[in-house]
Parts: C-alpha cells; sequence; structure tokens
C-alpha cells in the first residue's frame, strides 16, 4: 500500500496519515538501515541521511508518481489541510 | 548532526498494544505511548490492533481495507515536541521556498503578477500571498500556477547544494556587500566558529545561510543552491534611507537591513511601556534624568531612554554608518554606534540620536541614518538641532559659557587648560570627559589640536558597549526569541578578540 517505487537498494514509500503531523507532502526512502524523509515539493531532506545523487535524481523523475500517491492517500482541501 | 537524522532514533526496536495505546520502544531507548485513534487516518475501519507487528520503520496494523502501515516518522511527530517544531520550522521554510521559486519563475518569463493571476485563475492576492511564502499551497493550485507559465512541477525542487563552503557563501555574498569580516564576526555561529572542524564546515555553513535566510529572506534553498541574490526592497527602502545621501551603496544597504532586523526583534522583544508623554526640552529632560537618576551619565541617559519607551542598540562595527533612528511598530529603536571606549563620545551620540527620536522621527519620516560622522558642528538644518539638543542635555544649556571659563582660567593658556576644564566641569557639574571633548571640538576650528589632552581626559572603563549591552539585556525579554534570533542579536554585541 506505502510502497511507490524502487531505486536500487532504495525503496520509496509513501503513507497515509492522519492530522497532518509532517506538515506538508513527504516521502519515505528506506535504504539499509537507514530512512530519509523528504519533502515531495521540493525534495529537501527532513529527516535522515542525505541521498546520493542518483536517487535524488529517481525521486525526481518520478515525482508525478509519487505526487499521485500521496494524493491518493492524502486527499486534500483547497485550504492544504489533510483529512 | 540532529537527533532525527540518526538511525536509532529512527529505528524501532519493540513494538506493543495496550488496551486503546501503543507503546513503541525505539533504538535509542526512548519508549512512547501513544493512544491508537492518534495513528490511524479517519476513513480507516476494523483495526485490529492486537495483531499489531513492526518492522524497523513502520508499525502493521491489519485494518477491513488491508494493511495499514505507520512510519517511524509519525510516530516521533505526535510524541517529540522538538521533532514536531522541526517539521514546522521546514514547513515554512519549504513554503518561502516554493514562493521563491514560482517568483523566480514568473520574472525569468518576464510575466507580471496580476497577469498570472489571471491566467491560473487565483486572486491576485492568493499569488502574492504564495509567492512571499505565507500561505501553504495545494498541488492543484500549484500546478495550475506553474502550468500557467508553462512548467510543471518538476520545476519547483532545489537543485543539488553548490554551496559547501564558507569561502563560497562568501563569494556569492560579495556581490551584494557582504563583507568577510560582517560574515565572520556577526553572522557564522559563534560556536561553530570556535569549533569548526569539530562541526564540519558544511553544517556551519548551513547555519550561517539559516541566519541570513532570517534576515534578509531568501531561502536557505536558494542561498545554498548559490541562486543569483538580490535585495528587495520595495517599500523598505523609503523606511531605511529616507532622505539621505545619495552616496549610499549596496555594502550599506546589506549592514543597514542587518541593524534594522536587530532593531525589529529588540522592539518586539522588549515589553511597552505605558504611555509616557515626552518633553522636547532637553532642560526639562536633564532635570527628569538628575532628580530621577542621578548625575547626567552614559548610564543614567540609558535608563532614560529605555523608561521613555526607546530601544537603545550599541554596536561597534566599524564604517557604513554611524547611528540610526527608526520608527518601528510605534516604537522608535535608536542605534548608537561607536568603535571609541570613551563614555563621553557614547553619552553626546545618544543623547544625538535621542534628539532626533524626539524631534524628527514622526508618521511621515520614520528613519534618520547617519551616514556622516556625529559631530558637536554640522552643517544641516537637522544636524545642527541634534547636536544642540545633545550639547544643551548634556552642558545645561551652558556649553559656551563653560567653554569660555574654561579659557578664562587658563588664561588663554593651552598648558593651563587640562586643570581648567576639570575645574569647570566640577564647579557646574556636568562630564569632565564630555566637556574636554567639546574643548577639543572647538579647538580644531580654529586649528588648534588638543585632543591628545582630552583623550587623557576620558573615561573608558567600564567599557560603554559593555553598559549599553548589559542595559539592553536587562530589558529585552530574550524568551520571546526564538533560539536563532537571540543568538544572531547576542552576537552583534560582541566585540573581536
Amino acid at each position: 500500500m506505502a510502497r511507490v517505487f524502487t531505486i536500487g537498494a532504495f525503496v520509496v514509500y509513501v503513507y497515509a496519515e492522519r492530522g497532518n503531523p509532517h506538515k506538508q507532502p513527504h516521502c519515505h526512502v528506506n535504504g539499509k538501515g537507514t530512512s530519509t524523509v523528504v519533502a515531495i515539493r521540493t525534495l529537501t531532506v527532513l529527516a535522515g541521511p542525505k541521498l546520493p545523487r542518483n536517487v535524488r535524481q529517481a525521486l525526481l523523475d518520478g515525482l508525478d508518481e509519487l505526487i499521485a500517491r500521496w494524493e491518493q492517500l492524502n486527499p486534500t482541501s483547497e485550504d492544504g489541510e489533510t483529512e | 548532526m540532529s537527533k532525527w537524522d540518526r538511525p536509532e532514533y529512527q529505528r524501532i526496536a519493540h513494538a506493543e498494544h495496550r488496551g486503546d495505546e501503543v507503546v513503541v520502544t525505539f533504538e535509542d531507548g526512548s519508549r512512547v505511548t501513544l493512544r491508537t485513534k492518534q495513528l490511524l487516518p479517519k476513513h480507516l475501519s476494523g483495526a485490529n490492533w492486537s495483531d499489531l507487528e513492526h518492522t524497523t520503520f513502520e508499525l502493521i496494523v491489519p485494518t477491513s481495507a488491508g494493511d495499514h502501515e505507520i512510519p517511524w516518522s509519525t510516530i516521533r511527530a505526535v510524541s517529540d515536541n522538538d521533532f514536531s517544531a522541526h517539521l514546522a520550522r521546514a514547513a515554512e521554510e519549504e513554503a518561502k521556498q516554493i514562493g521563491l521559486r514560482l517568483k523566480e519563475l514568473r520574472e525569468a518569463r518576464g510575466i507580471s503578477s496580476k497577469e498570472l493571476a489571471v491566467r491560473a485563475a487565483i486572486a491576485p492576492q492568493s499569488l502574492s500571498r504564495i509567492e512571499n511564502g505565507r500561505h501553504d499551497v495545494t498541488f492543484t493550485t500549484l500546478r495550475r500556477i506553474l502550468a500557467a507559465m508553462g512548467c510543471t512541477l518538476k520545476e519547483l525542487p532545489t537543485t543539488a547544494q553548490s554551496v559547501g563552503t564558507l569561502q563560497a557563501l562568501m563569494r556569492l555574498l560579495k556581490p551584494l556587500g557582504f563583507t568577510k569580516q560582517f560574515i565572520t564576526r556577526r553572522l557564522i555561529p559563534r560556536d561553530s566558529r570556535r569549533g569548526l572542524n569539530a562541526a564540519g564546515e558544511e553544517s556551519v555553513v548551513q547555519a550561517t545561510a539559516r541566519a541570513i535566510s532570517d534576515i534578509y529572506g531568501w531561502s536557505v534553498a536558494s542561498i545554498l543552491e548559490g541562486r543569483r541574490l538580490s535585495f528587495d526592497l520595495g517599500p523598505m527602502e523609503q523606511v531605511l534611507f529616507k532622505g539621505l545621501s545619495p552616496n549610499k551603496d549596496i555594502r550599506t544597504t546589506a549592514y543597514t537591513l542587518y541593524v534594522h532586523w536587530l532593531a525589529v526583534q529588540t522592539v518586539q522583544a522588549t515589553p511597552r511601556p505605558q504611555h509616557i508623554k515626552l518633553s522636547d526640552n532637553p532642560l526639562e529632560i536633564r532635570k527628569q534624568i538628575t532628580d530621577r537618576y542621578g548625575d547626567l551619565t552614559l548610564n543614567t541617559l540609558l535608563s532614560y531612554a529605555w523608561d521613555s519607551g526607546f530601544v537603545v542598540l550599541p554596536l561597534s562595527d566599524e564604517g557604513i554608518f554611524h547611528g540610526a533612528c527608526w520608527k518601528i511598530d510605534d516604537r522608535i529603536a535608536i542605534v548608537v554606534k561607536q568603535r571609541t571606549r570613551h563614555q563621553a563620545r557614547w553619552l553626546f551620540d545618544l543623547a544625538h540620536e535621542l534628539a532626533h527620536a524626539i524631534l524628527h522621527i514622526t508618521d511621515k519620516q520614520t528613519a534618520v541614518l547617519e551616514l556622516e560622522e556625529i559631530s558637536h558642528f554640522p552643517e544641516s538644518k537637522e544636524e545642527i538641532e541634534a547636536s544642540d539638543f545633545a550639547q544643551d542635555l548634556i552642558f545645561k544649556g551652558k556649553v559656551e559659557d563653560f567653554a569660555d571659563a574654561c579659557v578664562r582660567k587658563a588664561k588663554g593658556n593651552l598648558r593651563m587648560l587640562k586643570i581648567a576644564v576639570a575645574q569647570v566641569a566640577k564647579e557646574n557639574q556636568v562630564p569632565v570627559d564630555a566637556l574636554a571633548n567639546y574643548m577639543a571640538y572647538r579647538l580644531s576650528m580654529q586649528n588648534e589640536n588638543w585632543w591628545g589632552a582630552a583623550n587623557n581626559m576620558q573615561s573608558a572603563e567600564p567599557s560603554p558597549l559593555a553598559i549599553a549591552r548589559d542595559e539592553l539585556q536587562g530589558r529585552v525579554q530574550l524568551e520571546k526569541l526564538n533560539p536563532e534570533e537571540r543568538r544572531i542579536l547576542l552576537q552583534a554585541f560582541e566585540v573581536e578578540e
């Protein structure tokens, strides 16, 4: 449900969340023993280790898919609040 | 490295369901207890918490719609105030970054904001709020704005960080008038400056970029990516530089915006006093000071200024300007800026700026910036008024009488003048160091250099900067500022070692 795609050894996840605790659309990029939380709109790292350049590029290439999954799992109203 | 960047903060060691709660233990040993309803989206039902499982980074709860995963960051965000505050700050920064990026894309295409609002079918006010980073924006609206410029969402993310060293940061900021000395002394966090190796240069660059972002409004990302930055003065130009010398340059702009930012923080963190009716008569003010606080000194004039609702910032940076007054939020901030350690010079400058604050700052004229050195014998009308006010305040309106008395006592002999000045000051209860300065100025108009003797009569201990800084720290409620703002403000008063 949460897994979106894989980039080599990294797996990208988008979750449905309650009450918008992260305050912005984001995804998780989990590697071997590491987890990086990334803001989807700007690809800024919110927590965890920096991503290798190729992983960042793959996120950019897969941005439409990431956004589509985020919107599907976290429907928003026009004021930006998640349900 | 922040704690949320560490694997042990993120990794789940154990999770169990108890009643309507979930207890999660992380690898760093921390244990959090959460109510189950905090964790499930509203639309999910039929959760079977007793079959709760976990992986390294997520909880898995079976529901009627299938397994629902809850990542470590959600558990931390609802249970750790520090992490939640970090996410809130990151969200603010992201909104700012998106706004700046949209503006950058719009301007690069030569589209006015009004035109873009029409093309995207959104209210111009909404677009303005979004571009200024004051409004979070949905993907739907973002797509509409970007499509109206022929762009897609893929153009929003930042490119890789290109400013990774302090040297690169200084190179980026140099054309904007930031000197190496200014960046080093005032913007780079002092702690990381001392332990540069331990902190890692990249994190020092990021911390400095955050400070610059706070002061100048550029997003951290645009600084770190080395984008072309410019000052967006707009109406601020009138506020900061109104009616002043046209020789202002970009270095003046950069430094003045910094000092104005310090003034805004100080005003906002200082309790507003009850309404006080201020006299514009320097002799009346002097009497109030001596009645209330004792002899007129730098300390007592500072107490009077703060008690009267003014905010006084003491700075000792080199050049740029020598003093300033700004009306901020219906208060007046006075900036006294001196390199000298002589208290009398600070006393005169403070009295001079107080005069501007009382006589010249109005709703129409909200700024005075002293680009020329403050003098006993200035040339412009406002400067003459301010210096006359300061002299009357310090010397009871009789400075020329005292000067004549000094000359008479010294019998016109410069060698006798030092003793004469000391006697006249004592007899009339005026500051001897200030009177010595006045005599030196007066003699310099007659091509006589008496500065050596005047300098020997100066009080320099305690340092006037320390006196004024201690007064400020006693008045400002520093806890009202966030740690970053507090750090930048306090670093402004440090003297280089």
